[in-house]
């Protein structure tokens, strides 16, 4: 049978502030254990929650970059649940009135519909131990996390694992973009909880939800949307029926199983916090969050394709780093050649900084990379060299004309000096001549360039060096 | 008032294990504070307009860090404790 397939996801992003959510203390990972905790954070009697304008306003910029509008009163809810990662037994959501409410995000030619995103609080990290005790350190807990939710009933809807990677990949570089979140994935400061129904193709009827939690890793996101789209068209193929459940991932094993039915499903018991106001939200606020938007991905790469004409192919690549499209813009405002800086960035940097799982730092100053790509473009040092000049200058505080200038590459020949060497091995390679006008094929005088460059050391441009043998010649 | 199975659900919310006896009297106390607590639906309240109060987005909290606890004071009062951390029996889900 055929069936539609219906993917609806829930994304947490860890925010970028100074401050936890809810108390002063440092919004900070990698510290030791329990420093950056006070009694809120650890949820002891007494203690009150104090709520930080930069996580609403931070909260509104990623809402505002996905269209969404921006309730003007927002109302926190305690959701409750007892489990030792929230000291407080109960997290600070919001239920009722999110900060955002209904946007959306494109995805190819898709605009996929979202519910809302609302502000919470992260919880504390537990390591389970062998030794059968877990370990909790309080320094995660409290700080401010937005949760993004597709709409469930509306469509058009994500339909495919890949069309899930996609939505999350753009989510992902708009945040990175907006400077919300840096949504450092190996981190956990994104995550994404999938659910998954089928339904007979074209029917009106959704099918069963299956929800999986906390799925760390796009490529697990993956592939855990694969199994499940299989393991339920098994189930209704052999005329089953699909039970409402939370099931876990398994990325080792790939394959999921039952956590949680819908028998045994959280009462979370929501009601609005009493410790906390609602929040008045202003059009000014909103204003003038608006006026300090970063410009986002996809207005760069329609300035990137119309204004400066690089393909779209580069300007994806440019764009799929935030520190390389920033180093670009930076370049391009100083020196107007932008295919140019392109075709540096795009292969020579991206080819030192790319890594496994993201991209390393641009190692070269904007000064040194620009020598070199104004002096390329001015016929003053070859390509080759230029790229020497840069695997010395990578890493290193050296100046790219020191070196290029230490190692003799500067070119200094002069037009005559350059034709009489031309000249000169023309004239004591016969048989190359006579081989070109032979058989015609421009490739065989590639020899004589490179007879010409050893002659110079380098220092002459190869495409002008081929285009006074080709004069030569006739 | 209160059904068993009601007090029941709120039970296995609280992770308590409770006594007969002990259920007994919590029930009846839990009664008491619902009928206390109902009172307040025979206040003559004008439900059109919203009696929740507010906090304007500009007069909340600026983003500053101030100095936390000191590790030793956070863990000070766990029973059980470890590597700087509270050390609790593992539930897994
Ligand atoms: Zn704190």
């Amino acid at each position: 049978m055929q069936y539609d397939v219906v993917i609806g996801l829930e994304v947490h992003a860890e925010l970028k502030t100074n401050t936890k959510c809810f108390c002063a203390c440092k919004n900070q990972a990698g510290s030791e254990p329990n420093t950056n905790c006070c009694p809120v954070c650890v949820g002891l009697p007494g203690a009150l929650p104090i709520l930080n304008k930069f996580a609403v306003e931070q909260t509104i910029r990623a809402g505002l970059a996905l269209g969404f509008d921006i309730n003007r009163t927002a109302i926190f809810e305690r959701k409750n649940y007892f489990y030792p990662d929230l000291a407080k037994a109960y997290q600070i959501s919001q239920l009722v009135k999110p900060i955002c409410v209904h946007g959306s995000l494109r995805v190819g030619d898709k605009v996929i519909p979202i519910h809302r995103i609302h502000l919470e609080e992260d919880a504390g990290k537990l390591v389970h131990g062998a030794d059968g005790n877990t370990l909790i350190d309080y320094n995660r807990g409290g700080v401010p996390l937005i949760e993004l939710v597709t709409e469930a009933l509306q469509e058009p809807h994500i339909e495919s694992a890949e069309e899930a990677i996609a939505f999350l990949e753009k989510l992902r570089q708009i945040y990175i973009y907006a400077g919300v979140s840096d949504c450092l994935i190996e981190k956990g400061q994104m995550r994404a909880d999938v659910n998954v129904s089928l339904k007979p193709k074209g029917s009106s009827t959704y099918g069963t939800k299956v929800e999986m939690k906390n799925i760390m890793g796009f490529k697990s996101v993956y592939r855990a949307i694969k199994y499940e789209i299989e393991r339920q068209r098994d189930i209704l193929d052999d005329g089953g029926v699909i039970e409402q459940e939370t099931r876990k991932w398994d990325d080792d094993k790939g394959e999921n199983f039952t956590l949680r039915t819908k028998e045994n499903s959280q009462d979370y018991r929501y009601f609005p916090d009493p410790d906390l106001l609602a929040v008045e939200i202003s059009d000014a606020e909103v204003e003038r969050i608006k006026k300090s938007m970063p410009i986002l991905p996809d207005e760069l790469k329609a300035r990137y394709m119309n204004e400066f004409g690089l393909s779209e192919y580069d300007a994806d690549v440019l764009l799929q780093f935030k520190h390389v499209s920033d180093f670009f813009n930076e370049c391009v405002a100083e020196y107007n050649q932008p295919k140019n800086v392109c075709n540096w960035l795009t292969t020579e940097i991206m080819a030192r900084i790319k890594t496994e799982t993201g991209a390393g730092p641009i190692l070269i100053s904007k000064q040194n990379l620009l020598w070199l790509i104004k002096n390329v473009d001015d016929k003053k040092i070859n390509r080759l060299n230029a790229k020497e000049v840069l695997s010395k200058v990578w890493g290193t505080n050296l100046n790219s004309e020191a070196v290029a200038k230490q190692n003799n590459w500067i070119i200094d020949i002069d037009n005559g000096a350059l034709d009489g060497i031309v000249k000169k091995v023309v004239d004591s390679n016969p048989n190359v001549v006579a081989q070109f006008k032979a058989e015609a094929d421009p490739k065989i005088l590639n020899y004589l360039v490179g007879q010409v460059m050893k002659e110079v050391r380098g220092k002459a441009s190869a495409a002008d060096v081929m285009a006074k043998i080709k004069e030569l010649l006739g | 008032m209160l059904s068993d199975s009601e007090f029941e659900h709120l039970r296995n919310l609280s992770k308590l294990e409770l006594s007969e006896g002990e259920i007994n009297k919590f029930k009846a106390d839990f009664n008491d504070v619902i009928a206390f607590a109902s009172q307040v639906s025979k206040a003559q309240v004008d439900l059109t307009k919203s009696y929740f109060s507010s906090i304007k987005m500009e007069d909340l909290r600026e983003d500053m860090p101030k100095p936390s606890l000191k590790q030793e004071e956070v863990i000070k009062n766990a029973p059980n404790k470890k590597n700087g951390c509270f050390v609790v029996p593992r539930i897994m889900e």
